[in-house]
Order: C-alpha cells, then sequence, then structure tokens
C-alpha cells in the first residue's frame, strides 16, 4: 500500500514537472523553429536562484517562488531578444548559442555554490492520512502546483486571444504575420511564461528531490524525449508524453535497480519510436 | 475626380542578388478594383508582398492614404487597413474556422463590431456557419479558400490584396467568386487581385495591369488590356 501510494504519487509530480519544462521548450520549437538546448540550464538556475533567495536573502518561500519565476521569466525575455529572434532560422548558430549559455551557467553556478548537493526547503511540511494510507503534503502541494499550472496554461493557449495568437504562429507564420499578428511581442511572451514555468519546476524539484549543477542536463534528456515521442503539435500530446516518461522513471526503478532503470526506458522509448519516428500525437490530441 | 488609396512608384525588389520587380509603379483608385496579371515569376506575389510589409524594397515608395508605408512592419500595415489574403491561403489549420476567423480581427478591439463582422462573413459565406467547429485544414480546397477571404475580410480592410483566389476552384465556383469579390467592393473595399485567370481578372476589375518578368507592360482601363495584343496572344487564345 505505502508503495503503490509513493509510486503513484511520484509518477504525478515527475510527469507534472517534466511537462512544466517541456512546455516552454515546445513553445519555442514550435513557433520560431528553435532548438533551445538552454532550456535545462534555465530549468537549473530557477532551483539555485529559489535557494539563493531563501537562504542568502531570508526570503519567505513562496515569496522566493514567485520572485525567482519572473527573474526567469524575465531573463527568457532577453534570450528570446538577444540570442533567439535575431538567428531564427540559423540552426548552426542557435546551437552554439545554446552551448554557451548551457557552459556559462553551469560553469557559474559550479564556482559559485560548488558541486555539493543541495536542496531548497520543503514547501510543505506533514503527513496526510486517510485510513492506512499517508502521503506527504510535500507531495501533495507539489503535484497541486504542478496541475494548476498545466491546467491554467492549457487554457491560456486555448481559450485566450494571446494563446490563439501562439498556436497561430506556429501552425503558419506567414499567416499569422498577415493577420497582423505581432510575432516578435507573442514569441517573448511565450519565452517568458516558458522559461517562468522551467523555474518553477527547478524550485519545486529541488525541494523535493535536490538541487546540482548538472540536474539541467537530465531535464534535458527527458524533455528532448517528451518532445520526441510527443511529436510537435498539441498540449495533449506532451501532456501523455509527460505521463509515459513520468510512468517509466518511477515503476521502473522498482523493477530494474540502478542505471540500469534509465538505460531500460530509453530502450523502451527507441523502440517506441522505431514503431512511429514521427512522434505519436502531433496535432491529434486535444485539450 | 476620384482619391487615389494607394500609390506604388518605382518599387524594385531582389531577393539575395536575383531581381524579382523592376522599376514597377501602379495606382487603385479608392473604391476600384484593380487586377495585375502576369505568368508564373513574373513577380505578382512580390508587389503583394512588398506591400503588407513581408518582402523589403530595394528602392521605390509606396504611399497608403496620402503617406509612405514602406518600412512599416506587417503589424503596422494590417492597423492601417491593408489586408493580404496570401497565395496558398496560410490558414491555421488545426484551429477551427471560427478561430481562423478571430484571428483574422487580432488586431481589433471593437468586440461588438467584430461580431457583427462574422455575420456578414456568414452571410457572404454560408457553408462556414455550418463548419465553424471544424478544422480549417480538413475543409475542401474551394471551402478554404472562401475560409481565407472571410478570414482577410475580419479584418476590416480598406484595401484586399488578394493573390490568385481562383486557384483550385471549379470554373462555377470561380464566377461565384467573381460575384464574391464585386460584392466586397461593393460594400466599400478596394481590391488589388492578383491572377492568372484573366477572365475573372478582367470580368471584376476596372484597371489593369499586365507583368511580363518583373516590369509592368501593359496597363489601362480594362477595354484597354482585353484588346491589347499582349494579352490576346499570351492568355485569351488569339
Ligand atoms: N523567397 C524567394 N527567394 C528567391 N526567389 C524568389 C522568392 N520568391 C519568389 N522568387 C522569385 O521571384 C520571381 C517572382 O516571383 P513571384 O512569386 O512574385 O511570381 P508570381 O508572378 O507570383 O508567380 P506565380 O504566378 O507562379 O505565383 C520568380 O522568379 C521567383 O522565382
Ligand atoms: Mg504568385
Amino acid at each position: 500500500m505505502e508503495l503503490i501510494i509513493a509510486t503513484l504519487t511520484n509518477l504525478l509530480i515527475l510527469s507534472s514537472m517534466y511537462i512544466l519544462v517541456a512546455l516552454g521548450f515546445a513553445f519555442l520549437f514550435s513557433m520560431l523553429g528553435i532548438l533551445n538546448l538552454a532550456h535545462g540550464v534555465i530549468y537549473m538556475l530557477g532551483g539555485y536562484i529559489g535557494l539563493t533567495l531563501i537562504t542568502a536573502l531570508g526570503l519567505n518561500q513562496w515569496l522566493a517562488l514567485l520572485l525567482t519565476t519572473l527573474i526567469v521569466a524575465t531573463f527568457g525575455i532577453f534570450l528570446e531578444k538577444y540570442c533567439f529572434r535575431p538567428f531564427v532560422g540559423d540552426f548552426n548558430r542557435i546551437v552554439m548559442i545554446c552551448v554557451v549559455i548551457t557552459v556559462v551557467l553551469q560553469t557559474g553556478v559550479n564556482i559559485i555554490a560548488g558541486t555539493q548537493i543541495l536542496s531548497l526547503p520543503p514547501f510543505a511540511e506533514g503527513i496526510f492520512k486517510i485510513g492506512p494510507a499517508s502521503v506527504s503534503y510535500e507531495r501533495i502541494v507539489t503535484f497541486a502546483i504542478g496541475a494548476v499550472l498545466l491546467l491554467a496554461v492549457t487554457w491560456f493557449v486555448n481559450r485566450t486571444k494571446w494563446g490563439q495568437q501562439m498556436q497561430a504562429i506556429s501552425q503558419d507564420l506567414e499567416g499569422a504575420y498577415l493577420q497582423g499578428i505581432n510575432v516578435h511581442r507573442i514569441s517573448a511572451l511565450a519565452t517568458f511564461i516558458g522559461c517562468g514555468l522551467a523555474a518553477i519546476a527547478g524550485c519545486l524539484m529541488g525541494a523535493y528531490l535536490c538541487l546540482g549543477p548538472f540536474m539541467g542536463d537530465f531535464m534535458l534528456v527527458k524533455v528532448l524525449m517528451l518532445t520526441i515521442i510527443a511529436g510537435v503539435g498539441s498540449i495533449g500530446g506532451i501532456f501523455i508524453a509527460g505521463l509515459i516518461l513520468g510512468s517509466l522513471d518511477s515503476v521502473l526503478p522498482l523493477l530494474v535497480s540502478g542505471a540500469a532503470s534509465n538505460a531500460t526506458a530509453i530502450a523502451i522509448l527507441v523502440v517506441l519510436l522505431l514503431i512511429r519516428p514521427q512522434g505519436f500525437f502531433g496535432h491529434e490530441v486535444e485539450l | 475626380m476620384v482619391n487615389v488609396l494607394l500609390e506604388v512608384e518605382n518599387i524594385t525588389v531582389h531577393y539575395g542578388k536575383s531581381i524579382a520587380i523592376q522599376d514597377v509603379s501602379l495606382e487603385v483608385a479608392e473604391g476600384s478594383v484593380v487586377s495585375i496579371i502576369g505568368a508564373n515569376g513574373a513577380g505578382k506575389s512580390t508587389i503583394l508582398r512588398a506591400l503588407s510589409g513581408l518582402t523589403p524594397l530595394t528602392s521605390g515608395e509606396i504611399r497608403f492614404a496620402g503617406s509612405r508605408i514602406n518600412g512599416k512592419s506587417a503589424t503596422e500595415i494590417v492597423t492601417l487597413g491593408i489586408v493580404h489574403i496570401p497565395e496558398g491561403r496560410h490558414l491555421f489549420p488545426y484551429l477551427s474556422v471560427l478561430s481562423n476567423l478571430k484571428l483574422g480581427a487580432s488586431l481589433r478591439k471593437d468586440k461588438a463590431g467584430i461580431n457583427k463582422d462574422l455575420e456578414e462573413v456568414y452571410k457572404l459565406f454560408p457553408i462556414l456557419r455550418g463548419r465553424r467547429n471544424q478544422k480549417a485544414g480538413t475543409l475542401s480546397g474551394g471551402e478554404q479558400q472562401m475560409l481565407a477571404i472571410g478570414r482577410g475580410l475580419m479584418a476590416k480592410p480598406k484595401l484586399l490584396l488578394m493573390d490568385e483566389p481562383s486557384v483550385g476552384l471549379a470554373p462555377i465556383v470561380i464566377e461565384q467568386l467573381g460575384e464574391v469579390i464585386k460584392d466586397i467592393n461593393k460594400r466599400g473595399v478596394s481590391v488589388l487581385l492578383v491572377e492568372q485567370n484573366v477572365h475573372l481578372a478582367l470580368g471584376v476589375a476596372s484597371m489593369g495591369y499586365a507583368l511580363q518578368v518583373g516590369r509592368v507592360v501593359l496597363q489601362g482601363d480594362i477595354a484597354t488590356i482585353r484588346s491589347s495584343n499582349i494579352v490576346k496572344k499570351a492568355y485569351l487564345g488569339g
């Protein structure tokens, strides 16, 4: 019983965090064709900024979470404007720029914070009990934040004017320009949201698991796998792919020990992709 | 004396090093329909792309309602009332018909006006009303063309630029398209129509231009165009 609940909550948390980070990556990729390989370090940066605001400045951790989100989201706007937009369509240069951003941020964090494993204080304490079952409030809160954010983003993309314009840009860029859509502003907005979400995930994961300068690499691999499984297109595909990855990462370690579980997960994904190289969902899944 | 709405003066456009149009000048009078005809690659679409801010000019000037618009962004140009229905439609294939139409009104804030124009579009193309929740990409070619026109109208244009709207349509539908263009024009929208279907182009317009390898080779009222040897030889079969 304990094990089932622990696995299930872990599954939900991992899935929602993967999806949160993947959304920002997918926005940039589908709207501007930019492969933002720096998205992982942005997630990492979020975690460390959150920790710094809490420990060095002594801020309340919810306030720290909010501030971190705004700081990293604003950094996203800067990235979009100076690092991505001038090079749209120039794949090689974008990859180079992302590698540079990754190296600079990783080394910077490494020098300032060191390689030791740190973590944010938990966002909630105590244990929630119903009958024989018990779950830590931290898990509940972490998943709840993830779930609310995912619902909010889905609503935003499908129901608001700006969200519709984001979709328009990703489906036909020239068509979007011709409707007068301010492509630059909407791309900046999408990057703002995407980086903000990654930062929140970084803080939550930094509390739920831990922080390390290279946590972004791990997440980037997840995000890439997730995007490949989903196929570019709908948010729905990203959600399903996120759940698949989260399930693999939470269930497999019970069956296969240690690093072998990661290898098994990748092997399963490779087989899936051999069956459907274009990804599984694309625009087929509506939300 | 009718006001000139659009004045294009000696514009030249390059793609990279190759020249697409050279020293093209044309005018659209307020309230009129003007056609541009020309063979594949003559530069017709390039003229429209230059007008809507998609492609920069190498030289020349474009004035709309008396003020210079070349160099302005696509967004600013739509705000001024120049709306371009592009070749190949460029619909948003995974969004519904209704979403596509609403995106046509991206820059408008007058909710009531938008809803009124939506009704107008549905009146013009009743088929779109029935299919408003269907994804644009699943419409037939003709329906997609109607949607592209409807989406353009949702921006409340003063000048509509239409690039080969007849492509892929059955002859009877092309005839209806001619009526639609006249209808749109009657509502006070000026139209600059690019067409390879010369019958349609000459049927709805009052003025015409013929383009050959990037240059205007003929211009004038429709009677002049119709009787010109160039057009007769190239398009009207004799
Ligand atoms: N993006 C581009 N890059 C390079 N050359 C281009 C580009 N677009 C058009 N051209 C060239 O510019 C010239 C004019 O093209 P344009 O599309 O304006 O012709 P068109 O008259 O609209 O032809 P069609 O009737 O086939 O649509 C052609 O020679 C074309 O090959
Ligand atoms: Mg053309």
